[in-house]
């Protein structure tokens, strides 16, 4: 059976870089979230994303890995979207206001707010009432439906 | 940026006439029997002795425009193309309004590299036959030859006009819309010589080589110019092109694959150069169909740039900043 999850960006960019170019903690966390690509692959999982995210990984590709690799993530990622593995969200007026909401409710610490994308994340989970997976360990005090893979 | 990087087909010769015009004075029974001998010796490929039927008809009527003409053409298939010239003269010379004579007249000189009078053959052709594509084709030619680039295209267009199944026109057409920076419409106009590669004389080699050649300058120019769009229309249309020559044969696949390294050998500029190899990653990762294994591909090739010990978490954190 298909599991609905909502994956954070920071997932997506782990399975582009190699483990011996991570630092120690994120070595670790790399082999976690490979199967949630092994499980895309074999329709175990449904990604749902706010569109935002598909901008934060392909700008963080082509800050690490230039515009070549950066525009053939943009097109892996339409490709996937054609093939129904990941549904995208507009950021409508209802979902907005949900964010606006969390961000009014959560800082991220005593220093900085929640971002925008973190509360439209976020709150994208809480409306589908799906997983959300993270290695934000403050996402789990702002949300029930963050998920730290162990 | 705008990449010019082809040179269009070049000028194209006529068949010979089959049989002479009716009505001009009648032709002594002994000359047609020698102009239709010299005929089918031709569709035989035996040019010398096809060369003499004609001179054999023309000992028996001199005042044979065809039969000249006839001989024009056949000259200058065997690449003696002075002697041709001298052909066409005289079968002008006993008819003045012979568009094709004109038109293979405007093809030697061509030939010979004098475009100007060439121009002035084509012009004179199509004084007498608006409606003649090759004409107008062949005219596009010599204008291109003269730098009027701009003229040229307008002159393919006419040839299209008159003649929709014309792949060396719409292959032209493509090269100087490429040459203008219009990539878009020169990969269309690619694309309709395309569907129509089984009338070219090399097969489509050389249309492969120019189509390819302008998705590469449409990919590279948008780079430069920070058109992501175009990068991308360019780059997927190069594979889409090399899937194409892939089912046309391994020749194809060659030419195709060499236009890369032709490209690169013409590019000075380190910004250039540093575009295209963006542009080499790109297809090289976007070759790649499956779109997990192309997942996997982009991420080797993401990791031998990625700073060693730079944390993902704080790649994105500073992106949401």
């Amino acid at each position: 059976m298909t599991e609905n999850i909502v994956i954070d960006t920071m997932v997506f960019i782990l399975t582009l870089v190699d483990g011996s170019k991570l630092n120690d903690e994120e070595k670790k966390q790399r082999p976690l979230v490979l199967k949630y690509m092994d499980g895309l692959e074999k329709g175990d999982y449904l990604v749902h994303l706010p569109r935002i995210s598909v901008t934060e990984i392909c700008g963080v590709a082509r800050w690490k890995g230039g515009e070549g690799p950066a525009i053939a993530v943009k097109n892996r990622l339409s490709q996937w979207v054609s093939m129904g593995l990941i549904k995208l969200y507009d950021l409508d007026e209802d979902r907005m206001w949900a964010a606006s909401d969390l961000a009014i409710k959560h800082n991220r610490s005593k220093n900085s707010s929640l971002s925008a994308p973190d509360a439209v994340l976020i709150g994208l989970a809480e409306e589908l009432n799906t997983n959300l997976i993270t290695f934000e360990k403050y996402f789990l005090s702002v949300s029930p439906k963050a998920e730290i893979p162990a | 940026m705008t990449m010019a990087l082809a040179r269009p087909l070049t000028y194209a010769v006529s068949a010979p006439i089959a049989s002479p015009r009716k009505g001009k004075g009648k032709i002594p029974a002994e000359a047609l029997r020698y102009f239709s001998e010299g005929v089918a010796l031709g569709q035989l490929g035996k040019h010398q002795e096809e060369l003499a039927a004609y001179d054999e008809a023309l000992r028996h009527r001199e005042d044979f425009p065809e039969a000249w003409y006839n001989r024009g053409v056949t000259l200058g298939q065997l690449a003696k193309h002075q002697e041709a010239l001298a052909a066409f003269d005289e079968a002008l010379r006993y008819r003045e309004d012979f568009p094709e004579a004109w038109y293979n007249r405007g093809v030697t000189l061509g030939q010979l590299g004098k475009h100007q009078e060439a121009l002035a053959a084509f012009d004179e052709a199509l004084g007498y036959r608006k409606d003649y594509p090759e004409a107008w084709y062949n005219r596009g030619v010599a204008l291109w030859e003269l730098g009027k680039h701009q003229e040229a295209l307008l002159a393919f267009d006419e040839a299209l006009g008159y003649r929709k199944d014309y792949p060396e026109a719409w292959c032209n057409k493509g090269v100087a819309l490429g040459l203008m920076g219009k990539h878009q419409e020169a990969l269309a106009a690619f694309g309709r010589a395309y569907e129509f590669r089984d009338r070219l004389a090399d097969g489509g080699a050389n249309l492969y080589r120019l189509w390819a050649l302008d998705s590469l300058a449409h990919a590279l120019d948008g780079l430069l110019n920070q058109n992501i769009r175009a990068f991308e229309e360019g780059g997927l249309k190069y594979i889409d092109i090399f899937e194409k020559s892939q089912r046309d044969g391994p020749d194809f696949v060659g030419v195709v694959e060499d236009t890369l390294a032709q490209l690169k050998a013409r590019l000075k500029k380190r910004k250039e150069q540093k575009a295209f190899e963006e542009l080499e990653v790109f297809i090289r990762l976007m070759k790649i169909k499956d779109p997990f294994e192309g997942w996997k591909a982009l991420g080797k090739e993401i990791s031998k740039v990625w700073p060693k010990g730079h944390s993902v978490r704080k790649a994105v954190r500073e992106m949401r900043r």
